[in-house]
């Protein structure tokens, strides 16, 4: 082991030559390429923080704006409602109306439907009420009834001329008399009736025929042209189921 | 069986300039890192392949170094310095494993002469720092007193940077030797992977050293 001076300045030499054969073909390009990374590092970074600044700030505008939104649909929402509540009120309204309308016409056939059933009831009990009448008077009839009628009759023969000269006028120069009864008077009878007729309407000539008819149940029913002038109890009854029918009173009753 | 010369062996002369075994090993040490960097620049993209990832780690990672070392001052400037130690360093210990090939730091003049650079550029970039009085002042603080055993204490850290680096090369070189002549062909095979290793972790204490000397060259007391 000895010192040689050659070989230390060559080392020395050496080491300061690789020192810049290594500056240019390792440090220098190595160091260029890492700032030039390091650079579009930097520049992504930023480009990164300016996105996220973009970002932040169409962020803050979106929200800004959302804000709006809401009070817009707050607005929306309170005047709809209102609207709505409106519409609802007048639905009501015209509901109730229609319903009241609804309810008069109802209200009205109801009442015109109680009417008839009403009528309908009356008309039903005077035929009951009839039919009864009948039926009970049917039972107690009897010939000396119909005479008795019969003889009231000829009281009131006078009446009854003056009705059929009444009707008939004075220029009819004959008129045929259809007398019904219910029990058989008999043409003696019957002729002395048509005498007293024919002596109070002297100017008309007068015939009569009788006709029995049991439904009269007693009493006499006489048609003279068109006119009928009913004098049974059957007619008298009908008279009185027509009165209480129209004037809904009877006769003799509290 | 092979000799182990520990003096610089002459290969040529040219005139009274001697050209010894270690220094050609040098030049082809140099011309390997020459040719794998050029290389590498030529290769070099800003999307890198795996080799440039792992050449820029390397540097990155060096770079952190010094930056850690010396907070004050551009890591640039003091890397290639401290870079170039390693590598030719790192590279020359390898060396010694291809067969024919001498390790050119198992020469002490070789490792004389990086100690000698390692302490010159601890002064360049001393002064280049605090100033040729700021720098001469240091060695005479806190008394003059003491300049001698500053001079003392760097003279010594240097020649024990080259001692070191000489020794562990040496060692390493002739343990391998002694046991291929004793033991045979294949057995020296782990020991020469412990040399590689010693080699790497050595090129590696030598670059780290020489920064902590820059360091305290370019440091201002309190």
């Amino acid at each position: 082991m000895r010192f040689d001076f050659w070989t230390f300045s060559f080392q020395a030499i050496n080491f300061i030559v690789l020192l810049f054969i290594l500056k240019g073909l390792l440090y220098k390009p190595v160091r260029e390429i890492l700032e030039k990374r390091r650079d579009i590092s930097r520049k992504i970074l930023e480009d990164a923080e300016m996105a996220r600044d973009e970002a932040l700030r169409m962020k803050e505008v979106q929200e800004r704006e959302m804000k709006n939104l809401q009070v817009m649909k707050a607005d929306l929402i309170e005047q709809s409602r209102r609207e709505a509540e409106g519409e609802r009120k007048k639905l009501l309204l015209d509901a109730q109306g229609s319903a009241k309308d609804i309810i008069e016409k109802e209200r009205a056939l109801f009442e015109a439907e109680k009417k008839r059933a009403g009528e309908e009831t009356e008309n039903r009990s005077v035929k009951i009420v009839t039919s009864m009448a009948c039926s009970l008077l049917k039972d107690i009839s009897s010939e000396a009834l119909n005479k008795s009628v019969w003889q009231n009759l000829i009281s009131e023969a006078g009446t009854i001329a003056k009705n059929i000269s009444g009707s008939h006028g004075p220029s009819a120069s004959s008129i045929d008399l259809e007398v019904r009864t219910a029990w058989p008077i008999g043409d003696t009878e019957l002729e002395k009736f048509r005498r007293t007729l024919q002596s109070m309407v002297p100017g008309t000539s007068l015939s009569a025929r009788e006709i029995a008819d049991k439904d009269l149940i007693a009493g006499v029913s006489i048609k003279a042209g068109d006119k009928v002038y009913d004098f049974s109890l059957a007619g008298q009854i009908e008279a009185f189921a027509s009165k209480l029918k129209t004037g809904r009173t009877i006769p003799g009753g509290q | 069986m092979k000799t182990i010369v520990i003096s610089p062996e002459p290969l040529m002369s040219v005139g009274p300039v001697i050209i010894t075994r270690t220094v050609v090993t040098t030049w082809l040490v140099m011309a390997f890192i020459t040719l794998a960097c050029w290389f590498v620049k030529r290769r070099l993209a800003l999307k890198p392949p795996v080799l440039q990832e792992g050449l820029e780690a390397a540097l990155e990672a060096m770079e952190k170094m010094v930056k850690e070392v010396l907070p004050d001052i551009d890591p640039w400037l003091v890397m290639p310095v401290v870079g170039t130690l390693w590598i030719l360093i790192g590279v020359s210990n390898l060396a010694g494993v291809i067969p024919g090939l001498k390790t050119p730091t198992a020469d002490i003049n070789t490792t004389f002469a990086f100690a000698a650079l390692s302490y010159s550029m601890t002064h360049y970039f001393g002064i280049k720092t605090r100033g040729l009085k700021g720098y001469v002042r240091h060695y005479v603080s806190p008394s003059w007193v003491l300049l001698p055993f500053h001079l003392i204490a760097e003279t010594t850290r240097t020649m024990a940077l080259a001692v070191r680096l000489f020794g562990n090369m040496l060692s390493g070189e002739m343990t391998a030797a002694i046991i291929l002549g004793v033991a045979g062909l294949l057995v020296p095979i782990p020991f020469t992977l412990l040399h590689i290793v010693i080699g790497l972790i050595q090129a590696y204490i030598f670059g780290v050293l020489t920064l902590v000397f820059i360091a305290g060259g370019t440091q201002n007391e309190t």
